[in-house]
């Protein structure tokens, strides 16, 4: 375990140094000035919509970062031959893996913690000069926590869909596939359930709600609107959603696990 | 040196670019997008698409919707009637990725009702504004406004305004819904509903006018039953209260606190001169 936070470190290390990570940087700076342009633009209720601007920012740009930063790190693995130096050096595959893993929540964690804090004085000071909504700060920080399940998923599905093949674009599309699966399956089975969806022939609904068991439900993570309009939200959900998210997590990275321990790298 | 050159000479040729041709470019595509608005996907296939940005992106299509009804207002006083489809796709549209979105009810009942006279429509996408957002009393408010001043539906106006001022705890709106019952000849409704606003009611001074109003209404219903008792015993309608007294059905003269004073109108309804509303210069909100 010891060599698998070692490779975490490197991995963090690696992600600060991708040039994506700068861009993200300025696209930020780009962002708190277009709090101040929506904060004009707004007519009612304006501590919603920039907490929710806020919040969504943070999620793309976490989206991005990881999709960016992941797979230039694994392209960088495979034209630096990283992987044949891993096989060769006396460690467990699992920890090259696990490392990947750790380093990319905990850069997942620095940069939305950092980009919520960031934002925070900017949003507190537009907040005050027009407070016709209630906001909540609890709230505001504890959306982050959700956004890096959601993160989690996606990653460990791209180290699976990396272990499986042989090429980056694959892993890559396969990777936004399941993003995008993820976030529309509810949607689409919600639709088949009501009248509308009596034209969709049975091949399709059967097919729809196979997929709606095997792919995760990654909609559940998003509680943007849960957070920014004050609704309801039980601590047994938040755990339900917690749970969720860390075994459905921990069960990708036993299979990638699993089949990386077997596979034949040359 | 060279490099910064480069650079220098890049940002100086784009923002040329921008200068001279972006204008007209700009120009163009306001036009193409005035004539088609903004070509929607039906309401759950936009929700779809929103992904985790669905708040985000009912934002930018109210403010498309501001923006294109703002240069329809700039261009001419008369909305063309293709404005009423847009606001209402929009509506569906906006409302089905965010139901909780306050603005987007704001501004659609505000066209809806004034501009194009639709206040049915309106009053459509405030329940499902109220559906979600049941705490909001001013949703519960407009709905029954619409109900009072657009559809002339008293008895709805009442109701609605009634739940308007149980949320918000508000004198001023139970006394208008009491009004509104009043009008619409739901009297004992309105006495009890400002019977159970006086009992909540902390503030002596709302305490002070409710209870004035609810003087009123009493008054009206105990003269509105003695002109039913009247008119089922004589079978006419009472000429005035004059008649209930001097036949004894009704044992005294009541006042108007508002200072008016009750007659029967000829269907037999029993009104008053002041409408119950304070004479003027007392400043008093009723």
């Amino acid at each position: 375990m010891k060599e698998a936070f070692e490779f975490a470190k490197i991995t963090l290390r690696q992600s600060v140094r991708v040039k994506s990570f700068y861009g993200a940087l300025i696209m930020t700076l780009v962002a708190i000035v277009g709090l101040f342009i929506l904060h004009s633009f707004a007519m009612f209720e304006i501590p919603r919509i920039l907490m929710n601007y806020v919040l969504s920012y943070t999620n793309l740009i976490i989206l991005l970062l990881v999709f960016l930063t992941f797979f230039s790190l694994i392209q960088y693995d495979i034209d630096k031959k990283t992987m044949q130096y891993i096989v060769a050096l006396p460690m467990r595959r699992r920890d090259y893996i696990l490392g990947r893993y750790f380093g990319l929540m905990a850069f997942s964690f620095i940069v939305s913690y950092g980009i919520v804090i960031l934002f925070y004085p900017f949003l507190i000071i537009l907040i005050k000069q027009r407070p016709d909504a209630p906001f909540s700060s609890i709230r505001y920080f504890l959306y982050p926590l959700f956004l890096l399940l959601e993160v989690s998923l996606i990653s460990s599905f791209a180290l699976l869909f990396t272990t499986l093949s042989t090429k980056s674009i694959i892993s890559i599309l396969s990777t936004l596939g399941v993003y995008f699966i993820g976030h529309s399956l509810d949607d689409v089975r919600e639709f088949i359930l009501t009248g509308y969806g009596s034209d969709v022939p049975l091949f399709s609904k059967i097919l729809i709600k196979t997929a709606w068991y095997l792919f995760p439900n990654l909609s559940v993570f998003d509680v943007k609107i849960t957070m920014t309009y004050n609704l309801r939200f039980t601590l047994t959900e938040a755990f339900i959603i917690v749970g969720y998210g860390i075994l459905y997590t921990v069960a990708i990275l036993l299979i990638t696990l699993s089949v990386f321990d077997k596979k034949e790298i040359l | 040196m060279k490099r910064v050159l480069g650079i220098l000479s890049g940002v100086i040729f784009l923002l040329v670019l921008n200068l001279t041709i972006m204008p007209r470019l700009s120009s163009l595509h306001r036009e193409v997008r005035k004539e088609s608005f903004r070509i929607f996907l039906s309401p759950g296939l936009e929700k779809w698409s929103s992904f985790e940005f669905r708040v985000m992106k009912a934002f930018l299509y109210t403010l498309n919707l501001r923006v294109y009804l703002g240069k329809l207002i700039e261009e001419s006083p008369v909305f063309p009637p293709e404005a009423e489809t847009n606001i209402i796709k929009t509506a569906e549209v906006v409302t089905t990725i965010n139901p909780y979105y306050y603005d987007i009810y704001y501004i659609c009942n505000g066209f809806l009702t004034w501009d194009f006279n639709n206040a049915e429509t309106a009053n459509k996408l405030l329940l499902k504004a109220v559906k979600y957002r049941p705490k909001d009393w001013f949703f519960y408010f407009m709905m029954g406004f619409n109900y009072f001043y657009f559809l002339h539906n008293y008895e709805m106006g009442g109701t609605y305004i009634q739940k308007a001022a149980q949320i918000r705890h508000s004198p001023f709106l139970a006394s208008l819904a009491a009004r509104l019952m009043y009008t619409s000849g739901r009297t004992e409704i309105a006495i009890q509903m400002l019977r159970s606003m006086i009992r909540n009611i902390k503030d002596e001074n709302w305490k002070k006018s409710l209870s004035k109003r609810l003087e009123a209404l009493e008054a009206v219903l105990t003269i509105q039953r003695a002109v039913e008792k009247f008119m089922r015993n004589m079978g006419r309608t009472p000429v005035s209260i004059e008649e209930l007294l001097e036949k004894g059905f009704l044992q005294e003269k009541l006042e108007d606190p508002y200072g008016g004073r009750f007659y029967i109108d000829e269907e037999g309804n029993v009104k008053t001169t002041s409408n119950f509303l304070p004479k003027e210069g007392k400043g008093e909100i009723e």
